[in-house]
C-alpha cells in the first residue's frame, strides 16, 4: 500500500511538473470519456435500466399482423382482446390501452389534455402502485360507470398542489364529470411519456360490435402466466390466428398474432441508432488513448534515463510498469473526473438537441451506474494507453540508457514502429467514422431534397378535437366546422382555410382496406388499401396539393351524418393509388366502396401523392373523402408568415365554442422539421464525433511527425551538411506522414466498408458504399494529414547543420 | 583489508554485440578475480569494453560466454528479475553522469534503492541519513539535483551507492564530469569507504585515478592485457 501512494505521489508530482503535456492529456481524455458518459447515460436510461415494472421480462404487447394489406405490426380491436385475453392460457393478466384525448373544462382555459383509456388490471399488472388514493377498479372498467380518473403526479401537483390534494376532486373531462381516484407515481413517465391521466377502459356497445372486428385501435398488454415462455406463446398464439383465419373471412387477408417483448416494444426503434452512436464514440474514445499512449510513448523516451536509473537502483520491470501504469491511470481518473463535468453538460445539451419522444428526458443522468461506467472507462482506458508505454519503457536496455554521450541512441524500430501504428490506426478508425458520418449527412441532405407533394410555406395547423359527448353527430361535427372555416378563412391575410382529420406530418395514421367496383384481386394480389383523410373542399389549395387530373371536390359534395361513402359520393385519389391500379390508364370515373357489395364513391380527381408519415416514405396510396371527423386540423394558409395567426385563430375557435381548446399549434414548416428531427440527431452526433476524431487523430500525426522530426535532426543535419537542399528534406519528411496516411486511409476504407453496411438501414437515398463519400473522405483526410505534417517538415528544412552535428 | 575470500569470478566471459550482420566482440577470454575489500580499477583507452565489463561485473547486462560468480553464487544466465533482485541487494554503483533522478529529492534518491529492496519507512529513514552524514551531504536532503554542484551531486549518487550495504561499489568514470577538485574529493572519499572495509571497483581512463586502486587491470580491444599488482595506494 505505502508503494502505492508513493507511486502515487510521485506520479502526481511528474503530472504537475509537465502542465502542458497535463492539460492536453487530460483533455482529451476527458473529450473521450465525457462523451461516451454522455452517450451511455442515454443508453443505459433507455436500454440497460430495467422499466419501472414489475419483471418487465414476463411482459408482452400483442399486435395483429396483416402483411396481405402492409401492415407488419397494428393493434388489435376490442372484440380481438378479448378473444386473446380470455381463449388462451398464456397469460396471467391482461390489459388494453388506447390513447385518448380529453378536452378540460371548468378551467380558466379550456385545455387538451393527452390521455389514456386503460384495463383496470393494467396498474396491477405492470406492479405500478399510486402515490396517492387508488387505481380503478374492475366495476369501474365497465361502460356507464368509468367517470373516475387517476392523474399523473406532475398534472396532480399542477393543478392541485399535491398529489394528496387533488383526491376526491373532479374533473370536466369531455363535458362529462369525472371523479379524481389516485395519482400515479412520476416513475411511469419513462414508459407514458407526457400522459396526464388515465380513465378506464369500458369498452362501449359500439367498440363491442362484431362489425367492428377489424377496427384496429386498442394495444393489447399481457403479463405471461409463470412458467409459459416467449416461444410458447407465440406458438399459442399464432395457433389461434391460424384457427380465426380458418373460421373467418377477413378483407384484410390472412393475418398473424405477434407476441413482442414490452421492453422491445419500449426501445426497439432506437436500439440501433443509440448502439451506432455508442459505437461511434468508442471510437473517438480509442483514437483519444492512441495519442495518449503516443504522448506517453514520447514521454518515456524522454524518461528512459531515470527509467535506466531506477531499474539499475533494482527496481523489478514490474515495479517500473506499475509506476508507470500509475501515472497513467492518475491521468485517467483526472480526465474522467473531468469527463464527469462534460458528460453532465453533454447530457443537458442531448436532451436539448433530441427529437421529442426519443429521450426518456426524465431519466437521463448521472446515476450511480454511469458513475460506475465512468470509473471503468477510466480504469480501462488508463491501463489501454498506458500499458504499451510502459511495457516499451520498461524494456530499455539498462546499460545503453545510463551511458551519457549527448545526443541517445536513435529509437529502436519497435517502438517507432508502434508509434506508426498507434497513427495509422487512429487515422483509420478517424476515416470510418468520417465515412459514417458522411452517408449520414448525405442522408439528411437528400431528405431535405424530398418533395413532400405540398407547399410547407406559410401554412398553420391546429388541432381541434371536438368531444363526442357534446358533438353527437355529424351534423352538428359539420355546423362547427362550417363556422370556423367562414370565420378563419374572413381573416385578413389568410388566403385558405380547411379541415382535415391527418393532414402530413401528423401523428397516426389511418390505413384502410378497400374495394375497387369490378376488380377482383387473384389470391396472390395485395387486398387494396390506402391512407384515408378525411377533408373540406379547400384543404388541396390551403395545402397547395397540386390537381392532376379530373377536379377536388365540392362544398355541395360533403357529407354530414350520411358516412364517407354513399349514394352520389365523390372522392380524390393520389397518384400513386391511381399508379397502382390503373396504371397508364385514368382513375377517374372509377369507383370504390369499403365492401364488395357497395355503396360506391366515385373518383373525380386525382392530385398529387403527398409523404403524410415520414418524409422518407413514398405513399402507397391515398384516398380524400369529402367528409368531417370529430377529430380534426385545422390547416391554414397565409400570405405571410403564419405564426402571428395563432392568437386570432384561437379567438376564433373560442368564439364559435368557449369550451373547445386549440392544441399541437404548428406551422406546417415545423412538421416538416420535426419529421426529419431524429435523423438530424443522429447526423449532428456523429457529425460532431466525426470531427473530433477527425481532429484528433490529425493532433496525433502532427505529434508524430514532430517527434519523429526531433529524432532525426542530427540525420537531417548531416544530409544538409552533405548538400541536401530543403525540398528534399521536406520529401523526406512527407513522405513518412504520407506513408503513415496511406496506410490508415486503406485500413480505414476497408473497415468504412464493413462499417457502413451496419447504417445501411438508416440511410436514405444513399448506397451503404456512397463514391462520393468514400472519395471525399479519403482525400480530405490525406490533404489535412499532409498539412498537418507541413510544420515540422518546414522546421526540418530549418535545421542547421552546425548546430545539429555539434552535438558529435 | 581484504579477508582472502572470492568476491567476483569471472572465467572466460566474453561479450558479442550482434547488429545487423555484423558481430563485434567487446569482451574475449575475461579471467578475473576480485577478493572482498579489494579496490580494483579498470584501465585502457575508449572503446576498449571498460564500460561493457564494468555492466557485465554491476549485472546491468549479461555475458555472452563464460562463468561468472558473484559471492559464490554463477550469475552469469540469472533471469532478468533474478538479477535485479541481486542488484539492489549487493551492488552500488556510481556513474561517471551521477544518474540522479531530477525529480527527486536528495533524500529521495537515496533512499530509492531501499524502496526497491521493501525496507520500512523507519529503517529507510535512518540508513539514508546515515549515508548522507557519510558523504558529508546530510544537510541538504530537500534538495533536488538540479540545485547541486557536480561534485555534490556525485557525493549523493555515492550515498546512494553505499545506503544498501552492498557487496561491491561500482564506479563508472565517477571523476569524468567533476572538475579536478571534485575530482579528488570523491576518490578520497572511495578511498575512506575502502579503508573502512568496502570492495570498491572503479573504471576510469585516467591513470591518476587508476592508481588510487590496489590492483589495476588493463584492457585493450575487450581482453585483459596487463594487470598492476599492489598498486600505490594514494597520490
Amino acid at each position: 500500500m505505502e508503494t502505492f501512494w508513493q507511486d502515487v505521489r510521485f506520479a502526481a508530482r511528474m503530472l504537475a511538473k509537465s502542465p502542458g503535456f497535463t492539460a492536453v492529456a487530460v483533455l482529451t481524455l476527458a473529450l473521450g470519456i465525457g462523451a461516451n458518459t454522455a452517450i451511455f447515460s442515454v443508453v443505459d436510461a433507455i436500454l440497460l435500466r430495467r422499466l419501472p415494472v414489475d419483471a418487465p421480462e414476463h411482459l408482452v404487447v400483442i399486435h395483429n399482423q396483416l402483411p396481405k394489406v402492409n401492415l407488419p405490426r397494428t393493434e388489435i380491436s376490442a372484440l380481438q382482446f378479448r378473444d386473446y385475453a380470455d381463449r388462451t392460457d398464456v397469460f396471467e393478466s391482461a390489459a388494453a390501452i388506447t390513447f385518448r384525448n380529453y378536452n378540460l373544462t371548468g378551467t380558466d382555459q379550456p385545455q387538451r389534455l393527452l390521455g389514456m383509456r386503460v384495463s383496470a388490471s393494467l396498474f396491477p399488472l405492470l406492479g405500478v402502485h399510486p402515490v396517492a388514493g387508488r387505481v380503478f377498479t374492475a366495476a369501474e372498467d365497465a361502460y356507464g360507470a368509468q367517470h373516475v380518473v387517476v392523474l399523473s403526479q406532475n398534472v396532480a401537483e399542477r393543478m392541485y398542489g399535491s398529489a394528496q390534494g387533488s383526491i376526491g376532486k373532479r374533473l370536466q373531462l369531455d363535458g362529462e364529470s369525472y371523479e379524481i381516484v389516485g395519482v400515479l407515481p412520476r416513475a411511469l413517465e419513462v414508459i407514458y411519456a407526457d400522459v396526464e391521466f388515465w380513465t378506464p377502459m369500458a369498452f362501449t356497445p359500439r367498440e363491442l360490435n362484431e362489425e367492428r372486428r377489424w377496427s384496429l385501435t386498442f394495444e393489447m398488454l399481457g403479463r405471461l402466466r409463470r412458467g409459459v415462455g416467449l416461444a410458447a406463446a407465440r406458438a399459442t398464439m399464432a395457433t389461434m390466428a391460424a384457427r380465426m383465419n380458418g373460421s373467418m373471412d377477413s378483407s384484410m387477408g390472412a393475418f398473424g398474432i405477434e407476441v413482442r417483448p414490452f421492453v422491445e416494444e419500449h426501445v426497439g426503434d432506437v436500439r440501433q441508432p443509440l448502439y451506432i452512436l455508442l459505437g461511434a464514440v468508442s471510437l473517438v474514445l480509442l483514437i483519444a488513448c492512441a495519442n495518449i499512449a503516443n504522448l506517453l510513448l514520447a514521454r518515456g523516451s524522454a524518461r528512459s534515463r531515470e527509467l535506466a536509473i531506477r531499474g539499475a537502483m533494482g527496481a523489478a520491470r514490474s515495479r517500473i510498469v506499475t509506476q508507470l501504469l500509475t501515472e497513467s491511470l492518475l491521468l485517467a481518473v483526472l480526465g474522467g473526473a473531468l469527463g464527469l463535468l462534460i458528460a453532465e453538460w453533454g447530457c443537458q445539451l442531448l436532451i436539448r438537441m433530441a427529437p421529442a419522444n426519443l429521450l426518456r428526458t426524465a431519466a437521463i443522468g448521472l446515476d450511480p451506474a454511469v458513475l460506475l461506467f465512468t470509473l471503468a472507462v477510466s480504469v480501462v482506458v488508463g491501463v489501454l494507453f498506458g500499458l504499451a508505454p510502459a511495457l516499451e519503457a520498461a524494456r530499455k536496455d539498462l546499460a545503453g540508457a545510463l551511458k551519457e554521450g549527448g545526443r541517445g541512441t536513435p529509437e529502436a524500430s519497435g517502438r517507432q514502429g508502434l508509434r506508426r501504428a498507434l497513427v495509422i490506426s487512429e487515422i483509420a478508425l478517424a476515416i470510418v467514422l468520417l465515412i459514417c458520418s458522411g452517408l449520414l449527412l448525405r442522408s439528411f441532405e437528400k431528405l431535405l431534397e424530398v418533395k413532400p407533394g405540398f407547399d410547407p410555406t406559410n401554412v398553420l395547423t391546429a388541432q381541434v378535437s371536438l368531444p363526442r359527448t357534446k358533438y353527437t353527430d355529424e351534423a352538428k361535427i359539420a355546423s362547427f366546422s362550417d363556422a370556423l372555416l367562414a370565420r378563419v378563412s374572413s381573416l385578413p391575410g389568410v388566403l385558405h382555410a380547411a379541415m382535415a382529420d391527418q393532414p402530413p406530418l401528423t401523428p397516426g395514421t389511418d390505413n384502410s382496406v378497400f374495394s375497387i367496383r369490378d376488380y377482383h384481386p387473384g389470391p396472390k394480389d395485395p387486398q387494396p388499401h390506402a391512407d384515408t383523410i378525411y377533408t373540406t373542399p379547400d384543404y388541396f389549395a390551403a395545402m397547395r396539393i397540386p390537381l392532376l387530373q379530373g377536379r377536388t371536390y365540392l362544398e355541395s359534395e360533403m357529407r354530414p351524418n350520411r358516412g364517407p361513402i354513399g349514394e352520389g359520393s365523390v372522392v380524390v385519389i393520389d397518384e400513386a393509388l391511381a399508379k397502382i391500379f390503373w396504371g397508364r390508364e385514368s382513375g377517374l370515373g372509377k369507383q370504390l366502396g369499403w365492401g364488395d357489395k357497395g355503396p360506391w364513391a366515385t373518383i373525380v380527381g386525382v392530385v398529387g401523392t403527398v409523404r403524410s408519415d415520414d418524409l422518407a416514405e413514398e405513399s402507397k396510396g391515398t384516398i380524400y373523402f369529402p367528409y368531417h371527423a370529430p377529430g380534426m386540423t385545422l390547416v391554414v394558409r397565409t400570405g405571410s408568415d403564419p405564426r402571428p395567426f395563432v392568437a386570432a385563430i384561437r379567438q376564433q375557435v373560442q368564439g364559435v365554442d368557449s369550451d373547445q381548446p386549440v392544441y399541437d399549434v404548428k406551422t406546417m414548416a415545423e412538421r416538416v422539421a420535426a419529421s426529419v428531427e431524429r435523423r438530424r440527431f443522429s447526423a449532428t452526433l456523429l457529425g460532431l464525433f466525426a470531427a473530433l476524431a477527425f481532429a484528433l487523430a490529425l493532433i496525433g500525426l502532427h505529434g508524430v511527425i514532430s517527434y519523429l522530426v526531433a529524432q532525426r535532426t542530427h540525420e537531417i543535419g548531416v544530409r544538409m551538411a552533405l548538400g541536401a537542399r530543403p525540398v528534399g528534406v521536406l520529401r523526406l519528411v512527407l513522405s513518412q506522414a504520407l506513408g503513415m496516411a496511406a496506410a490508415g486511409v486503406v485500413i480505414g476504407l476497408i473497415a468504412g466498408f464493413f462499417a457502413a453496411r451496419l447504417l445501411a438501414n438508416q440511410l436514405y437515398g444513399v448506397q451503404p458504399v456512397d463514391p462520393a463519400t468514400f472519395l471525399v473522405v479519403p482525400t480530405l483526410l490525406t490533404a489535412a494529414s499532409l498539412a498537418a505534417s507541413s510544420i515540422p517538415a518546414w522546421r526540418a528544412t530549418r535545421v542547421d547543420p552546425l548546430v545539429a552535428l555539434r552535438y558529435e | 583489508m581484504t579477508d582472502n575470500s572470492t568476491l567476483i569470478k569471472m572465467e572466460g566471459v566474453k561479450k558479442v554485440f550482434y547488429t545487423d550482420e555484423v558481430e563485434t566482440h567487446a569482451l574475449s577470454e575475461i579471467h578475473l578475480e576480485i577478493k572482498k575489500g579489494q579496490y580494483i580499477s579498470i584501465a585502457g583507452p575508449s572503446g576498449c569494453g571498460k564500460s561493457t565489463l564494468l555492466s557485465i561485473l554491476g549485472l546491468l547486462d549479461s555475458p555472452t560466454g563464460g562463468e561468472y560468480t558473484l559471492n559464490g553464487q554463477p550469475v552469469a544466465n540469472l533471469s532478468i528479475s533474478e538479477r535485479t533482485r541481486i542488484r539492489n541487494r549487493e551492488i552500488g554503483f556510481i556513474f561517471q553522469a551521477f544518474n540522479l533522478i531530477g525529480d527527486l529529492t536528495v533524500y529521495e534518491n537515496v533512499e530509492l534503492p531501499l524502496t526497491y529492496r521493501g525496507t520500512s519507512a523507519a529503517e529507510r529513514k535512518q540508513k539514508v541519513q546515515h549515508a548522507l552524514e557519510r558523504v558529508g551531504m546530510a544537510h541538504r536532503l530537500r534538495h533536488y539535483p538540479s540545485q547541486l554542484s557536480g561534485g555534490q551531486q556525485q557525493r549523493v549518487a555515492v550515498a546512494r551507492a553505499l545506503v544498501g550495504d552492498p557487496l561491491i561499489l561500482m564506479a563508472d568514470e565517477p571523476t569524468g564530469n567533476l572538475d579536478s577538485k571534485n575530482g579528488e574529493a570523491v576518490m578520497e572519499l572511495l578511498r575512506d569507504l575502502h579503508r573502512n572495509g568496502a570492495t570498491v571497483c572503479m573504471v576510469t581512463h585516467d591513470q591518476r585515478y587508476a592508481n588510487f586502486a590496489e590492483r589495476t587491470i588493463h584492457l585493450f580491444d575487450g581482453r585483459i592485457v596487463e594487470e598492476t599488482q599492489e598498486a600505490r595506494v594514494g597520490a
